[in-house]
């Protein structure tokens, strides 16, 4: 007998010692439900990365992603009409168990692909009973997916989740970011409420990956708390936006490519790549930041309530593609850069 | 496919290869359980390749070669457990202890003998062998090489496929405390 032989027959006779499956498999589950609770915090400020893949990864790194040169040049797939993305932002940071905010936005991406917009809905938004921040907390991404989807009757064609580190390396990718930090009135630094406590001096500055994340977290400091959150992601973006543009001509992508493969997922019919390619000519310029219309209610708990009529109209604005329009007519929902 | 249908297909083939590749079933099922909590947090990206088994696979070595539980000394002490007299509760288990086999294969470095049981037990191709550990057709050769001999050298005398073995007894190669011990 040879030994190839006898290591078969071995492995064979060992078979019997496999536990049996059923009660791995309940154990599987448990595991499963309990890190899904473990990751539902999230981080406004996740949000902008996806943002990017969507609006900046240049057609050439994309066709680099594949190592296919011959992919360029046979034409993208049939990609026409307005396009919503809906990016929600997860952060699975280690050592952390509670369940936090978790911030959604949708990006609209109208069918001329000359401008974008990001409309961020507030994650004290009331959804039925809840917060939409529950939502996310026990349903998903997916779930947020179905709830944007019903509250704004706007058809989500992508869903796209980013997590927290993700974001960081994809900061850190792109060689840190541009960013004018905002300090509470009256003061000329912000200090982080989260650890290590980092101080931030107002103005314009190169902040990297853990730096820029810390950043955009910060609301309680500002008057308009969440509102000053939102604000900061949404200049986020627009930042990883002009270092994404930079970056490429200089930087290797397929850094970059690595780190977004790995901070994203991605749902919907939409080809995220298709898309990347008719968007990649955008400027940061050509990207306004807006509110989702919302005002505060004190009830048992605070919670944030549609503004009518501009939240009804704004929605409506997506659904037609007519968002210009409706940001002309609203500059108090439009976000400074 | 779902992750549910595929945990129902393949969970028990999984245990399998787990317990080959740890040589322990606790074990087997610690690293089978981390690698389908994992696999089911990025499903979508798994199923989207469209060869679950393929990357599962590999991202069950991953776990089994990174087990930091999974030290020399755990393993000498888990073999000293096995080798106690008292624990011979039935048939399976006394042929199970008796296989000298088995007992060489844990003594082997974990990446030979994870190239042993892609190779053996999985039956796959070298080039598959090495896509799911994630090295080169060469290196998979020199770690099935080098466990072979050390299997062969443990065995003694290799036995040919001239006589056929006494039935009953052709599997099995009773192995003292002294074989296991002895320098080479």
């Amino acid at each position: 007998m040879t030994i190839d032989d006898a290591l078969r027959a071995s492995f064979a006779r060992h078979e019997s010692l496999t536990p049996p499956a059923e009660p791995l498999r309940a154990r599987i589950r448990t595991a499963v439900a309990a890190r899904r609770r473990r990751r539902t915090r999230v981080t406004v400020a996740s949000v902008a990365a996806a943002l990017v893949v969507a609006l900046a990864v240049p057609a050439a790194w994309a066709g680099g992603l594949f190592g296919d040169k011959d992919r360029q040049s046979t034409p993208p797939a049939e990609l026409n009409g307005p396009v919503n993305v809906l990016v929600v932002g997860a952060d699975r940071h280690p050592g952390r168990s509670v369940a936090f905010a978790d911030m959604v936005m949708v990006a609209h991406l109208p069918a001329d692909r000359r401008s974008a917009y990001l409309v961020s809905l507030p994650r004290d938004l009331r959804v039925g009973d809840d917060k939409l921040s529950q939502v996310y907390a026990d349903g998903g991404a997916a779930a947020v997916t179905r709830t944007v989807e019903e509250l704004t009757e706007v058809r989500i064609d992508l869903t796209v989740e980013i997590d927290f580190r993700g974001l960081v390396r994809v900061v850190d990718a792109l060689g840190g970011v541009e960013l004018c930090v905002e300090t509470p009135p009256g003061e000329d630094t912000l200090t982080s409420v989260h650890p290590p406590y980092r101080k931030f001096r107002k103005g314009c500055q190169k902040l990297d990956g853990a730096e820029a994340l810390d950043y955009v977290r910060q609301r309680m400091q500002y008057r308009d708390g969440d509102y000053a959150r939102i604000r900061h992601q949404q200049q986020l973006v627009r930042a990883l936006l002009t270092a994404a543009q930079r970056a490429g001509l200089t930087k290797d992508p397929r850094k970059l490519v690595a780190a977004l493969q790995d901070a994203i997922q991605v749902d919907g019919k939409v080809e995220l790549l298709a898309l990347a390619r008719q968007t990649s000519g955008l400027a940061p310029a050509d990207v306004t930041g807006v509110r989702a219309p919302t005002r505060l209610v004190e009830d048992t708990t605070a919670y944030l309530e549609p503004e009518q009529p501009a939240y009804g109209e704004l929605w409506r604005a997506v659904r037609d593609d007519k968002l210009a329009a409706w940001v002309g007519k609203h500059p108090d929902w439009v976000n400074p850069r | 496919m779902t992750f549910d249908e595929y945990v129902v297909a393949r969970l028990p083939a999984l245990l399998r290869y787990a317990v080959m590749l740890t040589g322990d079933p606790h074990l087997a099922q610690d690293v089978v359980q981390e690698t389908m909590v994992r696999a089911q947090l990025k499903w979508r990206r798994i199923a989207a390749v469209g060869q679950p088994d393929t990357y599962v696979r590999r991202m069950l070595v991953n776990q089994f070669l990174s087990w930091r539980r999974l030290g020399w000394f755990s393993r000498t002490v888990l073999r000293r457990e096995v080798d106690r007299p008292e624990v011979v509760p039935d048939h399976a288990h006394r042929t199970v202890e008796r296989d000298a086999v088995w007992e060489l294969l844990a003594t082997l470095p974990r990446r030979q003998r994870v190239a042993v049981v892609l190779r053996f037990y999985e039956g796959l191709a070298d080039a598959q062998v090495a896509e799911a550990m994630g090295c080169a057709v060469g290196t998979v050769r020199a770690h099935i090489s080098r466990a072979l001999a050390t299997l062969r050298d443990g065995l003694g005398p290799p036995v040919s496929p001239g006589p056929a073995p006494p039935v009953g007894q052709e599997l099995s190669y009773p192995l003292s405390p002294a074989t296991v011990r002895s320098p080479r």
